[in-house]
């Protein structure tokens, strides 16, 4: 739903002496605004004015408004402004600073706004209106400006309380009373409270400045013209506005690619799982008669011409004929008169006074437009002219008779649901303590709501939107990207799930009440359902499992070059393998490349001692941890051998013996144990350092 | 398909869920089943009655041939003489066939050919079902329980997965078997044997007056497992029209659109279910067809991304699809490009569990006369997951009820919607002898479940454009208007109105497929006032009255913006601003002074030049002048 644009100027209070309470529920209101603007997508302009900044330093501020610092020229809603604002807002304050001050200086940024042609513009003041002097010379001037400039001011404080006008009913903003108020309090709230019959204003308390500020007023809607005819005759020109729509203005632009990325789009056509190519004309459009395909071709039926647009009266029937549980459609329509159409708006009166006199409504067809040219049926509900609107239809489509369901359900008054007199107290107590509606008798106690409600249905904030501007909000504050953090906030959205403050205590005390007097129990059997449910689900996972194995492993085996990190990567990657059997496998295969590499390096001329020490401790460490005693153990009768054949005394004294390589042992080794690795690690008939130095000839 | 639109992908962002899609979804893997059962005891009031029943049935056949194609329908004619095979009698080969019944289609997802096969079949009925088909003798009662067992053997061998399978016995007899017969208490075994299986059993009466006390009243309570004294007596005429439309009184237990816990209190919870009223339109399935061999095509959209190579060449450097459901989000601060993916904006969604909670009571005035944002819903407690939630739930709703009460509550619905503020409305099932309209059809006993409006759904309007006080009729036009509508009214009967779009479509294919052509003058004469004016005719003379309504002057359409023609209007010129000189020279350099009025231009020449012109003056010329002087 479109909104025209508006210009809004924000007056803070940052004086030192201001409550804090103030500060802080200012710059949230600030932000809530900003963000609702941003995530929304509205192209409103704002700016803001800060009261109580120390000026001093600042040699090019005006004189006139001293202590009164302007953020710059309105600019459109964007989250580096949110940002800027927060660091505007913590400018050096002071003492000293004058509302009227800041709002004069608001004036002139919305003189400033002039030349952007907004459809409305507004100052919203957020103040502490405390008990410290003010000067006031100029508030006829600055008020008078106010009003001739048609500039709507809002003012935002705390200590507001609300009770209802004695002549006109409707909620009046007041302060609160207090003993400790001083003179000069006194008098900043006498003056607060007389920009509302002097300029117009709105004095209200932060929650409702926050509410009055959302609440735009449409003078121009987009309208959707029509005539409604009742036979062939009568006719009366009309306009339709949408009233309520469930549509959330929420507006975040949509990115399929990277900014050097091309995005294609394309339609692929199948039979039976086969992909084909056919040209458009070789396509029809048809329809499915139970298993049979019907093609539907146009050509072949008759051409009927277009319905004319319009309301076509099918007939008036009593109000509640339809019943409320079959209206359908996405929106609800407001029928007015054709504007500046005088006839229409005498005919429409008539109609609508007529309607509401014998207590009928009007059931039409309504068709839309010559390219939406669909029938579909609504009926028109008469609402008598007031001082705020003319005589008006309400317009909601009804849903037919083939979309009913017809449901059977059992009656609730049975012998086995019977309930006792003490339940029904218990419930009606229920009912007592949590009383939305306002409590208090005498509507001229001060109350801290607007309403005489504490839900009211005009004003029900939309949670998701909520959300996801907080969300937003605190990506792009804390520009972070790791996804659990958000998690833990889970407050987001349970500060909604609540009671109304003011009857929390007594809802929760009747509903333990309600609770001692009905027996309830979880049934076993559905929680039982549930978990074999979870277990089904698990079991989905389970064969999800076939697709690890098309995981490619690392191609490359264990090298010569490198085998210490070929060793490491490969046991790395086996060790994610989630399969104990091909786990296993795996690791044998690595196994096997490892002690083929071993043995080569053990027989070459040149040996990298310290190279073969680190990779067979490797190797016999995951020996261990995959439980392949046997697997080693031949592997290390191998190494003597080969050692002794090769004469690498070397190799055995500093790596194998010295790094104890040998057999695995299970356990504290035990005396036997000890005594076959002592036999395996000594060898005494080595053979001569000159049959060492014929071998190398011979290679 | 083929007008899919590209710009408009799926939207997580959208607030307007559609529990229907929901329940679509969850109903996928299975399919719906009705089995016909006519009682051939009907021929004996007449072969009229029968042939009634035949054609509700033929009804519910094109209806199921155009609507919801995938489900599966069967016939069996019960209580008869012979049993003769049906055409494929083969798919009987695994069902045990009782006496004194026939098989006239098994269970079967409804084609072209099935369908001619059933009118052929009535087009000899009158001549021929006494001879094929009989009556069972020597009383015309067959086992109940038998034909009973048949259902559920051709339900569980039909080689389907049923989602949901029902039972409509068409018959006139109230009694199967005497209550003092071994045959009336294995037939009511067999209710508790359709309760175990999940099948619904519906009787349709074929006359007005029909009783359920001696038998189906206990049967069918049996076969739900509800108490005795919570059935409630259906009107017998509805119960045919809607079943000529395949609607039958939904079981309630497996047709919820959702299962949650309501909550009173912090540790106060109750189970309960919620339902809608209706469902989305049902249109015959749109598919693509070659015209070769009218095989059926599947379309499928594929979002492909691609990046080349720097060079500028034609070659691709790497080539993707992504899912619809793929991308991301944006947000500009300042340089940079904040990225919002898929998964952390569903994280909002993901923030509560399903529930509605308990936030207060007001009084049922205090709901708006008329406020309409979604569709309402239906609130009905079970004893599934919190047993005792019935007795619970009747306390709310009758002291809600006595006491003219609404409750506000939080409602989220299921997993990842989104949640919203909804109005318990207690209602309550009308009288057995109360009068049979149609808004005795809509429900039971419980809560209407009335979505409100968040404050930015709510559109404030400020219509002082519209207002004036000369807007307001005489009393004689009031007259005029009363006298109108007692003229034209109308009872309103839903189950007379039908789609009209909707109509016309199934007109068509019927046409098209079956050769066979329905009244479709319904739509022609849709819009036809012809007797609208003659009931009006006497009135007419007295709209005169009325003023005729002219036409306001209608603004020109705007510029096209892509022409680019118009610049950016100046701000509107204050009169104040005209008493420099220095500005209205401007202007005149600017070429600017066509934008002020002429009283303004005239102004103008007073002011600076000592000029006067005549009144009459155009504005032209009025600036002409001003140039002339400027040089």
């Amino acid at each position: 739903m479109a909104s025209n644009k508006e210009c809004l100027i924000i007056v803070l209070d940052v004086r030192t002496c201001a409550a804090e309470e103030v500060k802080l529920k200012s710059a949230k209101c600030v932000a809530e605004i900003l963000k609702d603007k941003i995530v929304c997508d509205r192209k409103d302009y704002v700016s803001f004015v800060l009261v109580g900044c120390d000026t001093d330093e600042i040699k090019t501020e005006d004189a006139s408004h001293p202590n009164v610092l302007p953020f710059g020229e309105p600019r459109l809603c964007s989250w580096q402004l949110l940002l800027e604002f927060f660091q505007f807002v913590n400018k050096t304050a002071c003492e000293d600073g004058e509302w009227l001050n800041g709002l004069q200086a608001a004036l002139e940024l919305q003189n400033v706004a002039t030349t952007l042609r907004v459809a409305r513009r507004r100052i919203l003041l957020l103040f502490d209106f405390n008990d410290f002097p003010q000067d006031y010379e100029k508030f006829n001037e600055i008020t008078d400006e106010l009003l001739g400039e048609n500039i709507e001011l809002i003012v935002g404080t705390h200590n507001i309380a609300y009770i209802d006008n004695a002549i006109t009913s409707q909620p009046q903003a007041i302060f609160n009373f207090s003993r400790k108020c001083g003179p000069d309090e006194l008098n900043n709230q006498k003056y607060a409270l007389s920009l509302v019959p002097r300029c117009n204003a709105t004095l209200c308390s932060f929650k409702e400045a926050l509410h009055t500020v959302f609440k735009v007023t449409n003078r121009r809607p987009w309208v959707w013209n029509a005539k409604l005819n009742i036979g062939s005759k009568i006719s009366i020109s009309l306009q339709g506005i949408i009233a309520m729509k469930n549509q959330t203005p929420v507006k975040l632009v949509k990115v399929w690619a990277e900014k050097d990325e091309i995005v294609i789009r394309e339609t692929r056509h199948y039979i039976k799982g086969t992909e084909i190519t056919p040209l458009p004309e070789n396509l029809i459009t048809g329809y499915m008669l139970g298993g049979t395909p019907v093609p539907y071709d146009e050509a072949v039926l008759e051409p009927k011409e277009p319905h004319p647009p319009g309301l076509h009266f099918f007939g008036f029937i009593k109000r509640n004929a339809v019943p409320d549980e079959y209206f359908c459609g996405e929106s609800l329509y407001l029928l007015v008169h054709q504007k500046h159409n005088q006839s229409a708006a005498v005919k429409l009166d008539a109609l609508v006074r007529a309607l509401v006199s014998s207590d009928r409504a009007i059931l039409c067809w309504k068709i839309y437009s010559t390219k939406f040219n669909r029938p579909q049926m609504v009926v028109l509900l008469p609402r008598l002219a007031d001082d705020t609107h003319p005589a008006t239809l309400y317009m909601l489509e009804v849903s037919y008779t083939s979309q009913h369901h017809f449901w059977d359900f059992p009656a609730l008054r049975t012998t086995k649901t019977e309930c006792s007199e003490e339940q029904l107290n218990a419930i009606d107590q229920l009912i007592d303590s949590t009383d939305l509606e306002c409590t208090l008798r005498d509507t001229q106690q001060p109350r801290p709501w607007a309403q005489n409600d504490l839900l009211p249905f005009d004003a029900l904030p939309s949670i998701f939107e909520q959300n996801v501007m907080d969300i937003l909000e605190r990506k792009v504050i804390y520009d972070n990207d790791k996804e659990d953090k958000m998690l833990k906030d889970k407050n987001f959205a349970d500060v909604f799930w609540r009671v109304p403050d003011p009857l929390e205590e007594k809802s929760k005390r009747a509903a333990a009440i309600v609770k001692k007097l009905f027996p309830l129990r979880y049934s076993r059997a559905w929680q039982e359902k549930l978990l074999a449910k979870e277990q089904a689900e698990n079991g989905v996972a389970v064969k999800s499992e076939p697709a690890e194995k098309e995981i490619p492993l690392p191609s490359d085996g264990v090298g010569l070059i490198d085998p210490i990190s070929d060793f490491r990567r490969v046991l790395a990657s086996v060790h994610t393998i989630s399969n104990a059997t091909e786990r296993d496998a795996r690791f044998q295969a690595l196994a096997a490349d490892t002690r083929v590499v071993i043995i080569t390096l053990l027989q070459r001329r040149k040996q990298n001692i310290g190279q073969l020490g680190e990779l067979i401790t490797l190797y016999r460490q995951s020996c261990i941890d995959f439980n392949t005693f046997l697997e080693y153990d031949k592997f290390a009768e191998e190494l003597k051998k080969i050692a002794l054949a090769k004469n690498r005394s070397e190799f055995w004294q500093d790596v194998m013996v010295d790094k104890q390589l040998g057999p695995l042992v299970l356990g504290e080794p035990t005396l036997d144990d000890e005594l076959a690795l002592k036999a395996y690690y000594t060898i005494e008939n080595w053979v001569e350092s000159g049959a060492n130095d014929m071998e190398d000839v011979e290679m | 398909m083929s007008t899919w639109n590209p710009e408009n992908d799926v939207d997580l962002l959208s607030g307007s869920e559609d529990e229907e899609d929901v329940s679509m979804k969850r109903d996928y893997h299975g399919r719906e089943a009705i089995l016909f059962v006519v009682d051939a005891n009907l021929q004996t009031a007449g072969v009229e009655r029968l042939l009634e029943a035949l054609n509700i049935i033929r009804t519910a056949f094109i209806s199921g041939l155009l609507v919801n194609d995938k489900d599966l329908i069967g016939l069996i004619f019960a209580n008869t003489k012979h049993s003769p095979p049906p055409l494929e009698a083969s798919a009987l080969d695994n069902i045990v066939m009782p006496d004194n019944c026939a098989v006239f289609l098994p269970l079967r997802q409804l084609t072209k050919p099935i369908v001619e096969h059933y009118l052929e079949f009535m087009g000899g009925v009158e001549t021929q079902f006494a001879d094929v088909y009989g009556l069972a003798e020597p009383d015309g009662r067959g086992r109940f329980d038998l034909m009973i067992r048949l259902c559920i053997e051709m339900l569980e061998k039909c080689g389907k997965k049923l989602n949901n399978a029902k039972i409509a016995y068409v018959t006139d007899v109230r009694e199967p078997h005497p209550s003092n017969s071994n045959h009336f208490q294995a037939a009511l075994q067999k209710a508790s044997d359709l309760e175990g299986k999940e099948f619904e059993f519906h009787v349709i009466p074929m006359v007005d007056d029909f009783d359920y006390e001696p038998f189906y009243k206990e049967f069918i309570t049996l076969s739900r497992a509800i108490e005795l004294d919570a059935f409630q007596v259906p009107d017998a005429q509805m119960l045919r029209e809607i079943l000529s439309d395949r609607k039958l009184k939904q079981d309630f237990l497996r047709r919820c659109l959702g299962h949650f816990s309501f909550y009173l209190g912090p540790n106060l919870s109750m189970s309960v279910q919620y339902y809608n009223y209706f469902q989305r339109r049902a249109y015959p399935r749109k598919v693509q067809i070659l015209r070769r061999d009218n095989s059926v095509v599947r379309t499928k959209r594929v979002i492909t991304v691609q990046k080349q190579k720097d060079d500028g060449s034609q070659d691709i450097e790497h080539e993707y699809q992504i899912k619809v459901t793929g991308g991301w989000y944006t947000c500009n601060v300042g340089e940079r490009d904040l990225r919002i993916s898929m998964d952390q904006l569903n994280r909002v969604r993901n923030l509560h569990k399903p529930q509605m909670m308990l936030l207060g009571f007001k009084h049922r005035s205090s709901l708006p006369e008329v406020s309409y944002i979604k569709p309402a819903n239906f609130m009905y407690p079970d004893d599934q997951s919190i047993i005792g939630s019935k007795r619970l739930f009747r306390a709310l709703w009758e002291r809600c009820l006595v006491r003219d009460k609404i409750a506000i509550c939080l409602f989220m619905c299921k997993r990842k919607s989104i949640p919203r503020y909804v109005a318990l409305v207690p209602v309550e099932a009308p009288d057995n002898g109360e009068d049979k309209n149609y808004r005795s059809l809509l429900c039971g006993d419980g809560f209407k479940i009335v979505y409100l409006p968040e404050a930015k759904h709510i559109r404030h309007l400020d219509l002082q454009d519209w207002n004036n006080t000369e807007n307001t009729a005489d009393e004689q036009k009031v007259e005029f208007f009363q006298k109108i509508i007692k003229k034209l009214r109308v009872d309103y009967q839903p189950n007379l109105i039908n789609d009209p779009s909707l109509d016309a479509l199934q007109a068509n294919l019927l046409a098209l497929s079956l050769d066979f052509s329905t009244d479709t003058k319904g739509l022609d004469n849709l819009l036809d006032t012809s007797q609208q004016d003659k009931r009006i005719e006497k009135l007419l003379p007295d709209y005169e009255m009325f003023a005729p309504e002219a036409e306001p002057h209608k603004k020109r359409a705007a510029k096209s913006t892509t022409a680019g023609a118009s610049g950016p209007k100046m701000a509107k010129i204050d009169d104040d601003q005209l008493k420099e000189f220095e500005f209205v020279k401007s202007l005149n350099k600017d070429e600017a002074l066509t934008s002020c009025t002429a009283a303004q231009l005239h102004f103008i020449l007073q002011h600076h030049f000592d000029v006067t012109m005549p009144k009459s003056s155009k504005k032209a010329k009025l600036v002409a002048k001003i140039e002339e002087l400027h040089k």
